[in-house]
């Protein structure tokens, strides 16, 4: 992966978000161990803190745990809960766009979950 | 974390002495160099004396160790105050230093290659001598035996003086070079206005009363010195330019 | 391990001849932190680096290291390292001989370790150091500098006379060791957008102050470039300050601050907003004016 460090997202969510892309495509798994900030660090030449700052938010969003001594390992169930925030985010964007540009045509709210009911219906 | 190195001043001091010998370990090579030179200048004696009657001829040629002991003290005052010029920044090395650990250090130094000197001119009146007795195959007489301690108690204390007015004289100059300069004009001024000899003053007060109270006043007389070098170099900041 | 001050300046003060490089700085920067120092030609970096060392001493103020003033200091000396490019060794020895000479000064020394250093940069363990060309005489400094691996290592430009290759491996040899021995690293350059990776704190001194101390992360998402209509423009950011401002022909683009605005409204009204480096960061809270060199065309 190329980190980006000029960029809208900062580095250590980079990391995290690479982070979860490993965990997704089953690269690292549950209760597998994670790399350590420092073997973050060497891997994407970017200085340990701002690694171990990934890690912590990954652990503050119940993504991975931490046993002590040890390191941080993979959250059992920690797949499923990025792929439905990723699909929440995404979808929540999109939902957002449907609706601002269904204000911009002049398209009321009950037109607009009625076309959506269609459409449902037919896929 | 790791934790802080703990060194003693000792051990510090100890190691800049080891390793300023070896950095200036040429100027050991270049006082040989010169002794030897000045050794075959000399070799036909410092002093000559002759006479004859009828058909015998005297000549005598003395051998002192003056020339050499003179050219060690001159070497000792210029390796003294070049030990502090900007070309060897001897103070200045990027290792565990202080000022006074470096200043220490430099005195010891000084003292060894004082020592060293002391041994360099010995052996050099020696070794010109016994090249005389052998290639010559001349008669050689002794005033004294040998070799005496208290000879070389001298030399190496007149040395040692030497090298600690250079020192004195390189930290002044390096606290300020507009002073040193103007300790020099007033040693010039003072000597020729006021017609006085400092230099018989002093010769008057070290060499007056014996050999082993010219040590102790000798010994006494370069603590200070150095005592007062290591004073006024104590403030100074780094300047690598 | 984390929060503790390592170093502490307190209003500290330099004069050099009545010039006043420093003044009234203050700052505290903690343990084991790889911080860059930041800031333009005749800021202060060097002196700032020199008083911490023991170099020199404040004309004013405090400065306490591992708690006592470093200057004359046989503690702060044997666990202080400062490279730079004045760093002076014995005159005729060679740099094997400056290598054996550290092992016998810093209990820490890695032989080794700058044996194979020196080699990868091409350097021969039988070279006088005085015959050095510049660029080898900075590799080298930087070497000697990390393989003795001081608790405080100090770094002033180390990269200077470097060619831009070894200058990258230079900098990873710096992160590669602070891994390998986590200790207080101080760097200082005019070139933040080279190594600001490997950094964990900026520090940015202007005029001999310091005008920012902050987290990288913190520095990067700092400020924004915004980019569109001229007049929406002016009309959101008139209460904001304005670190950069430039119109042209086909663009208005103006950077304040990342916290004052609210992008997605932003993007709704076809203003872009994009990010702005660290190095810029830097370069726009240490500029005179808000244009740029532009402003001296005007």
């Amino acid at each position: 992966m190329n980190l980006k460090q000029e960029s809208n997202t900062p580095i250590y969510i980079q990391i995290a978000e690479w982070i979860e892309n490993e965990i997704i495509a089953d690269q690292l798994l549950e209760n597998g161990k994670v790399f350590s900030q420092y073997q973050l660090a060497e891997m994407f030449n970017i200085n340990p803190a701002t690694a171990g700052k990934g890690l912590a938010i990954l652990l503050e969003n119940g993504i991975l745990y931490k046993k002590r001594g040890l390191g941080m390992f993979v959250q059992e169930g920690s797949k499923e809960l990025i792929l439905s925030k990723r699909h929440n985010e995404k979808l929540s964007n999109l939902a957002k766009e449907i609706v601002e540009e269904a204000k911009r045509l002049f398209v009321s709210d009950s037109e607009l979950i009625e076309l959506i009911k269609k459409i449902q219906r037919e896929g | 974390m790791m934790s802080l190195n703990e060194i003693s001043f000792s051990q510090i001091v100890l190691n800049q002495v080891k390793w300023k010998m070896k950095a200036y370990s040429q100027s050991i090579i270049i006082l040989i160099l010169i002794q030897i030179t000045v050794s075959i200048l000399f070799s036909g004696g410092n002093i000559t004396m002759g006479g004859g009657f009828n058909e015998v001829n005297i000549n005598i040629h003395y051998y002192t160790l003056d020339s050499y002991i003179i050219l060690s003290c001159i070497w000792a005052l210029v390796i003294a105050i070049l030990m502090q010029t900007n070309g060897y920044r001897h103070d200045d090395y990027a290792v565990i230093t202080t000022r006074y650990t470096a200043s220490l250090a430099n005195v010891i130094v000084l003292f060894v290659y004082s020592f060293i000197a002391t041994i360099i001119s010995f052996m050099t009146l020696y070794i010109l001598i016994a090249l005389i007795q052998v290639v010559g195959n001349i008669a050689v007489m002794k005033e004294y035996t040998l070799f005496e301690f208290v000879h070389f108690g001298l030399a190496f204390f007149i040395i040692l003086l030497a090298a600690s007015i250079g020192y004195l004289i390189g930290s002044i100059f390096k606290l300020s070079k507009g002073l040193g300069i103007l300790m020099v004009v007033l040693a010039v001024i003072f000597t020729a206005i006021l017609n006085v000899q400092p230099e018989a003053l002093l010769v008057n007060f070290f060499f007056n009363t014996g050999y082993l109270s010219f040590m102790l006043k000798a010994l006494f007389t370069c603590i200070l010195l150095f005592v007062s070098s290591i004073f006024i170099l104590s403030r100074k900041e780094v300047n690598r330019r | 391990m984390i929060g503790v001050p390592e170093i502490i300046c307190h209003q500290v003060e330099k004069r050099y001849r009545n010039k006043r490089v420093l003044h009234s700085l203050t700052c505290s920067i903690n343990k084991g932190k790889l911080s860059g120092l930041i800031g333009r030609n005749g800021a202060g970096k060097s002196t700032l680096l020199k008083l911490l060392a023991g170099h020199l001493k404040p004309t004013n103020g405090e400065i306490t290291v591992f708690g006592e003033c470093p200057f004359n200091n046989l503690k702060t000396a044997s666990n202080i390292m400062f490279v730079e490019e004045g760093m002076t060794f014995p005159p005729l020895f060679t740099v094997l001989d400056i290598f054996k000479m550290a092992k016998d000064f810093y209990p820490n020394w890695q032989h080794e370790l700058a044996k194979r250093l020196l080699d990868y940069a091409n350097i021969p363990t039988n070279a006088f150091h005085h015959n050095l060309s510049k660029g080898q005489k900075s590799t080298f400094n930087l070497i000697y500098g990390l393989a003795s691996r001081c608790t405080i290592s100090l770094l002033d430009e180390p990269m200077n006379g470097m060619d831009e290759s070894i200058r990258t491996d230079m900098y990873r040899a710096i992160l590669k060791e602070y891994i390998a021995y986590p200790r207080t690293i101080i760097i200082s350059s005019h070139h933040l957008n080279e190594m600001e990776h490997l950094l964990e704190e900026i520090i940015l001194i202007d005029n001999g102050q310091i005008k920012l101390h902050a987290s990288l992360d913190d520095v990067q998402q700092m400020l924004v470039r915004l980019r569109g209509d001229i007049n929406l423009i002016r009309k959101l950011t008139s209460d904001m300050e304005v670190f950069f401002e430039k119109e042209d022909l086909f663009h208005y683009e103006v950077v304040v601050e990342r916290n004052k605005i609210d992008e997605k409204l932003l993007q709704t009204m076809n203003i872009l907003v994009q990010p702005v480096t660290a190095s810029e960061v830097c370069k726009f809270m240490t500029s005179k004016g808000k244009g740029g060199i532009d402003d001296v065309f005007k």
